[in-house]
């Protein structure tokens, strides 16, 4: 800092040691994290929610350690750029390649193409370019489990002033030049002409009392916390209002390939155990089910969600199934859930169209690939369905289907199922030969339309979008083909 | 001559303050924000607009409300002069009087009124 350099010796002394006192307690605190979820990060990067050292935020102004989880894609890199100049200093990049820890569905390593194994290395190499070239003094760890350690130090230096803050990536330019220009300086033409500031002013459009007011358009994404990684909207607001909506381009597409550590993938060519692909199922109806109580800051009963999915496994299942019945039997008493969600991104039977999963059967239509399997129907398997189609009545149904997942899995002993093409993973059924690709996702533009926008964004998060999932199966269809 | 004085005080002290607030200031500040820092939050992206933009804050369905309430008012405070005197009969009245307002206080929360956007 320029300031110290013509002040007194003694007095630069004090405040250094002042300043060192207050860093010290401040670097005991939790560390402020705004996690950036690429390619396989998206795992790692929901699990931070678990460390108490760690506190998610969801801004990066808020944060000082900005952690970039998994692959940057290119439609990534420049959002990622944005966001780091966008937090305030002092700040600290840490990037986590190794695309987080495996998933625990497969103790052991699976028998790993050779195709995917590279796809692995260039995509860390790809990550690594880009840390080398935009983030040179980033932190970088390999394994999940160094996240945590990794961030604390990065945040300890930070505040006690031994770590400068990071520099600015991009220029300190204003993205239209304005100074100067026009009657007041301002870059514009009169009041309210031309280019204010740099930025041309929204276009209007009717309102829903017919008065001409502005629409501005907003394109929220990719790493807007209550939306899922990567999703891209574009949205037009008049006031709170969402009066038009359209999706943008899959930033993950291309990037993802087939993966053989999911349970459902591989059960698309040969039969797995049933066990083993319900557990996963209820893993990842948890995992929504911590990341929708997240989207309404409802930070306890979240983790205690995410704790329920990462602790569950094979040996515990009785155990966890207790606990959660208890956890849905709060969840459903709960009048603050049912105010939030009753009602909101309603979907009618006709819109259904291509969509599978919970999605359709909170519509009350009774679609599962589980239903036309042997195995299954040999243990008394049932479709849960809910008739309202709106958001309460899918958080019901991904609660009672990981409730049921779990059932399957105490009943299911070594029973395999799968190897015929068409499978029934946790956001639907995939048919290899004739499957319509990002069916639930382009429902979304329709449900938020006219809607406020905190309805619009739990109308979202209810539908469990998931689109590296999408990306995959384009790739893996393809590859089909 | 007094005014004078004291105009001249004010005026002083006034630019003592400011003068010694600027210096502070100055002796505060650290650099300014940059460019790229100065961006809303939206997730990544940059928005391509300016954030002057005009909304309707839907003031009339306020006003239309805050009538069916005044009117209850206005009527109230005389009312309440005279209940004593004319007992059952003036409670009937304002009960009627009420109902009659509750039924567009309803119609205004059927049609949105209560809405916040």
């Amino acid at each position: 800092m320029g300031v110290t350099s013509h002040r007194g010796a003694g007095r630069g002394a004090v405040r250094d040691e002042l300043r060192r006192a207050v860093g010290k307690i401040a670097a005991g605190s939790a560390v402020p994290v705004f996690p950036m979820a690429g390619v396989g990060g998206r795992d790692a990067a929901r699990r931070i929610r678990l460390s108490r050292r760690l506190e998610v935020v969801s801004s990066p102004r808020a944060a000082n350690v900005l952690l970039i989880a998994g692959e940057i894609t290119p439609r990534l890199l420049r959002p990622a750029i944005r966001i780091h100049d966008q937090a305030s200093p002092p700040r600290a990049t840490l990037f986590l390649i190794a695309g987080g820890a495996p998933e625990p569905d497969v103790p052991s390593k699976p028998e790993a193409g050779s195709n995917t194994e590279v796809a692995a290395v260039e995509s860390a190499l790809r990550t690594h370019a880009i840390r080398d070239r935009f983030f040179p003094f980033a932190g970088l760890v390999h394994q999940e489990s160094e996240v945590e350690a990794a961030s604390r130090a990065l945040h300890r230096d930070l505040v006690l002033a031994e770590r400068a803050t990071e520099p600015a990536i991009q220029p300190d330019r204003p993205p239209l030049p304005w100074r100067g220009r026009g009657p007041y300086g301002h870059g514009g033409k009169g009041m309210t002409g031309g280019a204010p500031y740099g930025r041309p002013l929204p276009e209007r459009g009717n309102d829903r009392d017919g008065l001409q007011l502005d629409r501005l358009p907003l394109r929220i994404g990719p790493f807007f916390p209550p939306l899922v990684p990567g999703l891209l909207l574009d949205v037009e607001l008049h006031g709170d209002v969402v009066q038009a909506a359209e999706l943008g381009p899959n930033p993950f597409s291309g990037y993802v390939g087939a993966s053989a550590t999911c349970p459902f993938m591989r059960a698309l060519a040969s039969p797995v155990r049933i066990a083993d692909l319900e557990l996963s199922r209820a893993r990842s109806h948890l995992r929504w089910l911590s990341d929708a109580l997240h989207a309404l800051d409802l930070s306890a009963l979240s983790i205690r969600a995410l704790a329920l999915a990462e602790r569950l496994e094979a040996d515990n299942v009785p155990l966890i199934s207790a606990e959660l019945a208890r956890f849905s039997r709060r969840l459903e008493r709960s009048r603050t859930l049912t105010w939030a969600t009753r009602g909101v991104g309603h979907i009618r039977v006709d819109q259904v169209g291509d969509t599978h999963g919970p999605v359709a059967r909170a519509t009350g239509v009774e679609a599962d690939a589980r239903c036309d399997d042997i195995e299954y129907l040999a243990l008394g398997f049932r479709p849960i369905v809910h008739d309202d189609g709106d958001a309460w009545a899918r958080w019901r149904q991904r609660i009672g289907e990981a409730r049921q997942s779990l059932r399957l899995v105490t009943q299911a002993g070594d029973r395999r199922s799968g190897g015929a093409g068409i499978v029934e993973d946790p956001r639907g059924m995939i048919r290899l030969q004739t499957h319509t690709l990002d069916s639930t996702s382009q429902l979304l533009p329709e449900l938020v339309t006219g809607r406020e926008w905190g309805d619009a964004v739990l109308a979202a998060v209810s539908l469990d979008l998931d689109l590296e999932r999408d990306a995959r199966l384009t790739s893996v269809i393809e590859e089909g083909r | 001559m007094i005014t004078a004085g004291a105009l001249l005080m004010v005026v002083g002290t006034t630019t003592i303050a400011l003068l010694v607030l600027r210096w502070v200031g100055g002796a505060v500040r650290r650099e300014t924000i940059p460019e790229p820092q100065r961006l809303p939050f939206l997730g990544g992206n940059p928005p391509t607009t300016h954030a002057w933009s005009r909304y309707h804050i839907r003031y009339y369905a306020m006003a239309l409300l805050f009538l069916a309430f005044d009117m209850e008012m206005v009527f109230m405070y005389p009312w309440a002069v005279v209940f004593v005197r004319e007992g059952t009969v003036a409670l009937v009245e304002m009960l009627m009087f009420i109902v009659i307002l509750l039924l567009g206080i309803l119609y205004a929360w059927r049609e949105g009124a209560l809405e916040w956007a």
